[in-house]
C-alpha cells in the first residue's frame, strides 16, 4: 500500500494523476502519518526545486567563449596544414626515393635493359684492352729505340692508369681476352 | 522556475555545423543560459560552472559534426554539457558547493529588488543547492533537466543516454533522497522550538 500510494506522490508532483487518485491519495494522507511525512518531505524538496531560478553567466560569457573558439579554430588549422605538410614529406621523399632506386632498379630488371647494358660494358673492355695493347706495343716500340729513361717512366705511368681503368670498366671481360 | 527550451532557428544551426563563426556566436547566446545553469546546478560553484560551460560551448563548436539536425539541438547541446560536468564532479574530491550571491542577485527578475526578497531568494537557491548535492552526479543531471529544462523523462533519456526506465527509477530514488534530507531539515528548524516548548512545559509543571 505504501509503495504503491508513494508511487501515486511521485506522479502527483508531476500533475499526473487523475482526479479520483488524487482524491484517493488524499482520504490515505488523512488516515496515514508515515505517508503524510513522506509527502511533506517531497513535497518541500519539490517546491525549493521548482522556485529556484535559473542561473544566468555574466554579461560577456559569449564573447569569452568565442575567444576560445577562434583560438581552437586557428590551433585545428594550424594542426591540419603540420599534417598536411608532414604527409607532403614523406610523399615527397617517397617519390625521391623510387627515383633514385626503384626506376634503375625496374629498367635493369627487364632482361634485355640488362642485357644492353653488360654488352656496353664487354664493349668497353675490349676498347680498353685493345688501347692497352696498343700502348704497350708502342712503348715498348718506343723504349727498344730510345732506351730507358723519361718516355720510358712515363710511358708505364700511362700504361698504368689505362690498366686500372680497363679494369675497372670491363670487369671480367678482360681475362678472357688473356691480359692481365 | 520551469523554463522549456526554445529552439533557435534550424538554419543558424546549420551555418554554424558548417563552420560560420557568426552563426556559431548566435548559438552560444541563444543556449548560455540554460548550459550555464546546468553546470552551475551540478558544479555548483560559478568558476567551475563558467569553466564547464565554456568547454561544452567549445566541444560543440570541435564536434559540430558529429550532431544528426533530425535530433534536437538543444538535446545534443545539454548531453555534452551533462556528461562533462557529470565526469568532472566525480573527479573531483571536493563535494561541497558554494553560492554565488552576485550570481543570483544579477540573475533575479527586476522586480525582485526588495532587500527581504533577495535574502528569501538566497535561502531559496541554498536550499535548491543543498538537496542538489546529496545526489550522485548522474542522478543531479536528471533532477536539473527535470526541474530546470522542463524535460519529458524520454528527453532526459535522450540527453543523458540513460534508459526511460533507468530516468524513472533514478528520479524516484532522488526524490525520495531529496525528501528525506527536506525531512531532516524540518526537523532540525523545529526541533529547538520543541525543546523550548517542553522546557516551557516542564518549568510551567514545576
Amino acid at each position: 500500500m505504501h509503495s504503491e500510494m508513494i508511487e501515486r506522490m511521485m506522479l502527483a508532483l508531476d500533475d499526473e494523476l487523475s482526479a479520483d487518485e488524487q482524491q484517493q491519495l488524499q482520504s490515505h494522507l488523512l488516515m496515514c502519518g508515515a505517508c503524510a511525512e513522506e509527502w511533506a518531505g517531497l513535497r518541500a524538496a519539490h517546491e525549493a526545486l521548482t522556485q529556484a531560478i535559473t542561473i544566468a553567466p555574466r554579461v560577456d560569457f559569449s564573447e569569452r567563449v568565442m575567444m576560445r573558439v577562434v583560438v581552437a579554430a586557428t590551433q585545428k588549422k594550424s594542426r591540419r596544414r603540420d599534417i598536411f605538410g608532414l604527409i607532403l614529406f614523406v610523399l615527397g621523399t617517397l617519390g625521391v626515393a623510387v627515383m633514385i632506386f626503384a626506376a634503375p632498379l625496374s629498367i635493369l630488371a627487364r632482361p634485355e635493359t640488362l642485357a644492353l647494358v653488360v654488352r656496353e660494358f664487354i664493349l668497353l673492355g675490349h676498347v680498353a684492352a685493345a688501347i692497352y695493347a696498343w700502348i704497350t706495343t708502342a712503348m715498348r716500340v718506343l723504349g727498344q729505340m730510345l732506351g730507358s729513361g723519361p718516355l720510358l717512366i712515363m710511358a708505364i705511368l700511362m700504361l698504368t692508369i689505362t690498366m686500372g681503368w680497363a679494369r675497372v670498366m670491363s670487369g671480367q671481360a678482360l681475362p678472357k681476352l688473356g691480359v692481365s | 522556475m520551469k523554463q522549456h527550451l526554445i529552439e533557435v532557428d534550424p538554419t543558424v544551426i546549420l551555418q554554424a555545423r558548417q563552420g560560420d563563426a557568426r552563426a556559431f556566436g548566435q548559438v552560444v547566446q541563444h543556449y548560455q543560459t540554460p548550459v550555464y545553469n546546468l553546470a552551475y546546478r551540478m558544479l555548483g560553484d560559478a568558476a567551475e560552472a563558467e569553466d564547464a560551460a565554456q568547454e561544452t560551448f567549445l566541444r560543440a563548436y570541435t564536434q559540430f559534426q558529429s550532431y544528426r539536425p533530425d535530433l534536437k539541438f538543444a538535446s545534443w547541446l545539454l548531453s555534452i554539457a551533462a556528461h562533462y560536468c557529470i565526469d568532472r564532479a566525480r573527479r573531483r574530491k571536493h563535494v561541497g558547493f558554494s553560492l554565488d550571491d552576485d550570481l543570483v542577485q544579477e540573475t533575479m527578475p527586476s522586480d525582485h529588488t526588495d532587500p527581504t526578497e533577495m535574502v528569501m531568494a538566497r535561502e531559496r537557491e541554498a536550499d535548491a543547492q543543498r538537496l542538489l548535492h546529496t545526489l550522485s552526479p548522474d542522478s543531479r543531471a536528471i533532477v536539473v533537466l527535470k526541474y530546470w529544462h522542463d524535460m519529458s523523462v524520454e528527453e532526459i533519456a535522450d540527453t543523458t543516454g540513460d534508459s526511460i526506465s533507468s530516468v524513472k527509477v533514478k528520479l524516484f530514488r532522488a526524490r525520495q533522497a531529496m525528501a528525506k534530507v527536506s525531512r531532516e531539515q524540518a526537523e532540525r528548524v523545529t526541533r529547538p522550538t520543541h525543546v523550548g516548548a517542553s522546557k516551557g512545559l516542564m518549568t510551567h509543571a514545576l
